[in-house]
């Protein structure tokens, strides 16, 4: 799987079909056909950046661990995420990227500060709520986190089966996600069968097939060599583009300079950089 | 409703994945509640029969062939006057046969092998209104002098008397001891059968480790989580359970006729509608076993 796959025709489509149904409703593979033909293909320039309600508030955040109780993993930060944003959140291994991210799906609460998602203050959310802040982020790992004795399909229809999806949507929402992320010759592998790529984005299609408004990523590209890793941020950028708010953790400096993208820098765990079309910035 | 259906399709995974452990709570809740069943069934009919012989702590008094109307009546209306006495009644000679023959079922050719004859004695049957009492009027009564002119044996009055005192105050004790060594063991059962089912299910958790990390992950709520671990605990006791009562209708079919058989001087019974609540009643047992078992490796296992 390389960049040119995605330039093709089915995946092109489904990018198309995804960036239709941002903010209309979408029940079937007819209508997302036939509005794909009536809607333009937004542009990177026509993302809206910044615009209006921010999706994630980070107010005077901090994180101790126990185990390390003189050294912050997480040292008050405060900042915002806006809708249809695409970040990256850059830093050294131990910079705290992975405390900001478990912090977000509410993995671990903060030590202080106030975290809101969506409106909704993640340090007083009660834990039944949990999955369903959950089900509005997708989670994209470097380990890709799949079953190995369940298909493709498979796969990602677990996502859909454990959140009660009737099997109806299950049936026409997870191939039309696998055509998005350009797997749909590929449903009935596992996924040893599958280079580390395609495991990626099986792995990002399960992320997204439940339609989050937000997909958090934690070094999606850690694992993979760099024109693959290319083919993968191609697709992020995809999902962007259909009003997804993305949030990359990464360390792959060549990916972040050559998107210039919004780029948060940690460094152990304070914030020292937050600019819009940013660069990596460290020396390695 | 389809997610009960996939918690069943999940427990049933969970049954091929740890054969062996699965086999080994089962066979802990069935032997735990097969246990139970058979005290508190055996405990029922010893209750039975203790209440039964306790409802005949009366005094029997054995009349001569040769007594005449009148003086079993002086000493029926004596007795009669006895403080302690509730009721007094009379059995004929033929009513203490029939008698003696209803009870005889297994083998009522005793009674026909009598030819004709009738060697039991009439019978003066004294209820009490207070058991303990029973041995304050044997004496009152022995010490009558018309009782010892008609009573059955003249040569020795106080062998007519006859009072089970004794028996009922055995039984007592020994259903005592039967009842202590059955909480006990069932204390220990229901320990040991929650102790197998908490570690059935933590090996289901730990096998389906990364499934549940990724149900996490995409927001399956906690009770979606916990449905299969659930059910999966549910269903061994279920099988347990079932598996025990099967075995006590067996035992209950085959094995207590011949007790019954064996102590045909006690009165072995035990109703139907007995019977099913003592199998419902383990059926929920099993059933409270096995959930809570499971949740208590939840608890430790499964945070959520």
């Amino acid at each position: 799987m390389t960049n040119e796959n995605y330039q093709e025709s089915p995946a092109r489509s489904g990018s198309r079909r995804t960036a239709s149904r941002s903010g209309s409703h979408w029940d079937g593979n007819q209508q997302a056909a036939q509005l794909s033909e009536s809607l333009p293909i937004l542009d990177i320039d026509d993302a809206p950046q910044s615009a209006g309600t921010p999706v994630i508030t980070f107010d005077h955040v901090s994180k101790v661990y126990p185990a390390q109780s003189n050294k912050p993993a997480l040292n008050n930060i405060t900042l915002q995420i806006y809708a249809g944003e695409f970040v990256f959140l850059v830093g050294h291994s131990g910079s705290g990227k992975s405390t900001f991210i478990r912090m977000l799906i509410r993995e671990v609460k903060p030590t202080e500060g106030h975290i809101y998602v969506a409106d909704e203050d993640l340090t007083t959310m009660r834990s039944w709520r949990v999955p369903y802040l959950r089900r509005n982020i997708g989670c994209v790992f470097q380990d890709f986190k799949l079953l190995p004795n369940k298909t493709v399909f498979e796969n990602v229809a677990f996502a859909l089966e454990v959140i009660g999806k009737s099997r109806h949507v299950i049936k026409t929402q997870v191939p039309e996600v696998l055509r998005l992320v350009g797997l749909q010759d590929k449903l009935n592998k596992r996924p040893d069968q599958l280079s580390g790529g395609e495991q990626q984005r099986v792995s990002i299609a399960r992320a997204i097939v439940n339609r989050p408004p937000l997909l958090v990523c934690d070094e999606p590209t850690g694992n993979l060599d760099p024109q693959t890793s290319r083919g993968i941020m191609d697709l992020l950028e995809r999902i962007n583009r259909t009003g997804t708010t993305v949030l990359v953790a990464t360390h792959d400096r060549e990916m972040v300079d050559n998107m210039r993208r919004r780029v948060i820098a940690l460094d152990r765990g304070h914030l020292t950089r937050d600019q819009d079309r940013g660069v990596y910035g460290f020396d390695v | 409703m389809s997610s009960l259906i996939y918690f069943f399709k999940e427990s049933l995974i969970g049954f091929s994945r740890n054969v062996s452990t699965t086999l080994g709570s089962i066979v802990t809740i069935f032997l735990s509640l097969l246990i139970i069943g058979v005290f508190a069934i055996g405990g029922y009919i010893i209750e039975n029969i203790v209440s039964s012989i306790e409802s005949q702590v009366s005094i029997t008094v054995y009349v001569s062939d040769n007594a005449g109307d009148a003086d079993i009546q002086q000493l029926q209306n004596y007795i009669q006057g006895l403080e302690p006495v509730q009721s007094v009644g009379f059995t004929t000679k033929e009513e203490a046969l029939e008698k003696f023959r209803s009870s005889m079922v297994s083998n009522p050719e005793i009674v026909d092998q009598l030819d004709g004859q009738n060697p039991l004695p009439a019978s003066i049957d004294v209820q009490l209104s207070d058991p303990q009492r029973v041995e304050e009027v044997a004496q009152a009564i022995a010490g009558n002098s018309t009782f010892q002119m008609i009573c059955e044996d003249p040569a020795n009055p106080a062998d007519s008397l006859k009072y089970g005192q004794k028996t009922v105050e055995k039984l007592f004790s020994l259903t005592n001891y039967v009842r202590y060594i059955g909480i006990a063991l069932i204390a220990l059962m229901i320990f040991i059968a929650l102790v197998f089912i908490n570690n059935t299910i933590r090996l289901a958790i730990l096998a389906r480790r990364k499934e549940i990390a990724i149900m996490r992950l995409v927001g399956a709520s906690n009770g979606f989580i916990r449905g299969p671990f659930l059910m999966e605990g549910a269903l061994h006791a279920l099988i347990g359970a079932l598996l025990a009562v099967i075995s006590l209708d067996l035992l209950r079919r085959f094995a207590l006729p011949l007790v019954a058989n064996a102590l045909t001087w006690l009165p072995v019974t035990l109703e139907t509608e007995t019977l099913f609540f003592i199998y419902g009643a383990l059926i929920l047992a099993g059933l409270f076993i096995g959930l809570v078992g499971s949740s208590l490796a939840m608890r430790r296992y499964l945070k959520v």
